[in-house]
């Protein structure tokens, strides 16, 4: 037989076990409004990369009749690829086939490709469409999500990993996505669950859908358990295509510099934020204003809103921003936006993306549940995450900074590298208001008129404490400047510290309050 | 900004500020002081016995209500003394979260 002749028969086999599942299940797949796991993968890489690994791969089970059916690739697809031209490696699980169900061999592909990833340090990115575990196969395939689980944490901070929910999630399966750092979900199409509908309304008797238990929608507003949301699958390749724009390939190396553009005009602080700080604006709006071309990445846009986080560059250099967001709730710190943020903290810090923070917030959230929900415990993670945090840490105070919540807020005494605040800046352990009442309670409880008396305290301890002089004048704040030179002062600080060195203190690991 | 009419009154240290609810926020439920004399159910499921009548003197610790939820029965009762006033619900009935039960006089 000649090499021709082999090669053909070569294709042809690629061919059949490239199918998948076969016509119907594809048809079925297409109904859901899904796309095939070939096609998803093909859609996000780059036009021609992808590389496929284990196609021929075969399941060994025996029991219940497996023996005489065969599942090609096992349900599984798995790779190596470029997206905007760097490498990755990739799973995609395949509906079609067994209704992507885990088995021994599916899970040994999937940590065949994780296992390259980590050595190749290479983003990871899994595609999750599966019914679960492959009941005819038992524990083998339990131990197949274990061996998963085991490597997300193992890479965890060494490699880029980012989980793509496109179709059922659910029991165990979820939290091989939920060991990533980033989830993407997409309108109609991502179902994540820990126990499904069916289940509850056996156990407890309640009814629920599954889209309104664990849909896109759901994981994006409500349990913060996603980072992206898109309306369809192609918008959900393009934002992750744009998201590894920001990161670096693993932990030792940085994000590319890439060309600089200049923000858009209209992004003026002079035209978005007002003085008077009871009043709101957007601060992505700020954002903007100091980003190269005005481009920010929002992450978790839909939860927590009261706390924006999100990648943008400057001069080039990819940065994450932790801001208060003024807009919803006053900007306040809570359970969900501490954890929003401390884990993004976090994230920058594994790769090597300098951290800026902008600052304006009452303080935290006050209520019963609030307290019951553990405040307390959440809170704590800003701090840790703030001052376990090494790359280049640049705060910038552009109103409000009260209490608690401006020494959590990237403060100097969490070590920032550089901390400036605008004149519109007010550092304070309250505002004027809450503290006249309390300094200056007897003065205007005897007075003739309480109310003009108090006015005047009001106006007092303004004048006096709410500006950014007093904790300029102790250092705590390098600098004061004038709002239209922030994004030339962030350039210069994230120059100036591009080869920031901190050794930590000997030790296995510290302890975060998770 | 076209938010303007959504702004509420967000009331902290003295201070109305203007700003948007988060969704979390507007759903957040007052709390209220527990009650020792009313029994609720603390998971849904579905009543199969009531052991006890209206007026009828009741020792804390003593079964009430026999509530199946999770598979298993679970005896529910009073962590005082006291005298049933009202029974809320009746056997057979599924029950749901937090539902008053039986309050005490």
């Amino acid at each position: 037989m000649s090499i021709k002749k082999k090669t053909k028969e070569l294709l042809k086999l690629r061919e059949k076990m490239q199918e998948g599942g076969g016509e119907k299940a594809i048809e079925k797949q297409k109904k859901m409004g899904k796309l095939t796991a070939r096609e998803r993968i093909e859609s996000l890489l780059d036009e021609g990369s992808f590389q496929e690994y284990d196609l021929f791969v075969e399941h060994e089970a025996r029991d219940f009749d497996m023996d005489k059916k065969i599942l090609p690739g096992d349900g599984v697809i798995t790779g190596t690829g470029t997206i905007n031209g760097k490498p990755i490696c990739i799973y995609a699980q395949d509906f079609t086939v067994a209704g992507g169900s885990l088995g021994y061999m599916h899970a040994r592909k999937i940590t065949k490709i994780m296992d390259h990833a980590m050595r190749m340090r290479i983003p990871m990115i899994g595609i999750n469409d599966s019914g679960g575990a492959r009941i005819q196969e038992g524990v083998n395939s339990l131990a197949g999500y274990g061996e998963i689980f085991w490597r997300n944490t193992l890479v965890s901070g060494v490699i880029p990993q980012i989980s793509v929910i496109l179709g059922p999630c659910a029991g165990g399966a979820v939290y091989s996505p939920a060991l990533t750092d980033f989830v993407f979900v997409v309108d109609n199409v991502s179902k994540m669950f820990i126990t499904g509908p069916e289940v509850i309304k056996t156990v407890l008797g309640e009814e629920i859908s599954m889209e309104d238990l664990g849909g896109a929608k759901v994981h994006s507003e409500i349990t913060g358990n996603a980072h992206f949301y898109a309306e369809s699958e192609l918008e959900c390749f393009v934002q992750i295509r744009s998201l590894l724009e920001y990161l670096p390939l693993n932990y030792q190396k940085r994000p590319d510099i890439i060309d600089v553009k200049e923000p858009y005009k209209k992004y003026s602080p002079e035209k978005i934020v007002p003085v008077d700080s009871s009043k709101p604006y957007d601060v992505r709006e700020v954002i903007k204003g100091v980003v190269d071309h005005s481009k920010f990445l929002e992450v978790q846009e839909m939860w927590a809103q009261n706390m924006v986080i999100g990648f943008g560059r400057i001069d080039g250099r990819s940065v994450g921003f932790i801001a208060n967001q003024p807009m919803y709730l006053a900007g306040v710190l809570d359970v969900d936006s501490s954890d929003k943020a401390a884990r993004f903290i976090r994230f920058c810090d594994a790769f090597n993306i300098p951290i800026i923070t902008m600052v304006d917030l009452p303080g935290y959230l006050p209520g019963v549940d609030q307290e019951h929900a553990g405040v307390i415990r959440h809170g704590a993670k800003v701090l840790y995450a703030y001052s376990e945090a090494t790359v280049p840490k640049i705060t910038v105070i552009l109103r409000k900074a009260y209490g608690g919540g401006y020494i959590a807020m990237g403060s100097r005494h969490l070590r920032a590298d550089f901390v400036y605040a605008w004149p519109t800046a007010e550092i304070a352990v309250m505002g004027p208001q809450g503290a006249a009442n309390i300094i200056f309670r007897k003065e205007i409880a005897e007075a003739e008129d309480p109310e003009a008396m108090r006015e005047q305290k009001v106006e007092e301890y303004r004048k006096r404490f709410a500006n950014p002089y007093v904790a300029a004048g102790k250092g705590y704040v390098d600098a004061v400047i004038e709002p239209e030179e922030t994004r030339h002062v962030l350039m210069h600080a994230l120059e100036v510290s591009k080869d920031k060195a901190i050794r930590h203190m000997d030790k296995k690991h510290g302890i975060p309050p998770f | 900004m076209d938010n303007k009419d959504k702004y509420i009154k967000f009331h902290l240290h003295d201070v109305d500020y203007e700003t948007l609810p988060t969704k979390k926020y507007l759903q957040h439920k007052e709390w209220e002081a527990p009650n020792d004399k009313k029994l609720n159910a603390q998971i849904p499921g579905l009543v199969i016995d009531i052991l006890v009548k209206k007026n009828q003197k009741v020792k804390e610790g003593e079964t009430v209500i026999l509530l199946e939820a999770m598979k298993m029965n679970n005896m529910l009762s009073f962590v005082i003394d006291g005298t049933i006033k009202v029974i809320h619900v009746k056997k057979g009935d599924k029950v749901s979260k937090n539902q008053l039960l039986i309050e005490l006089k």
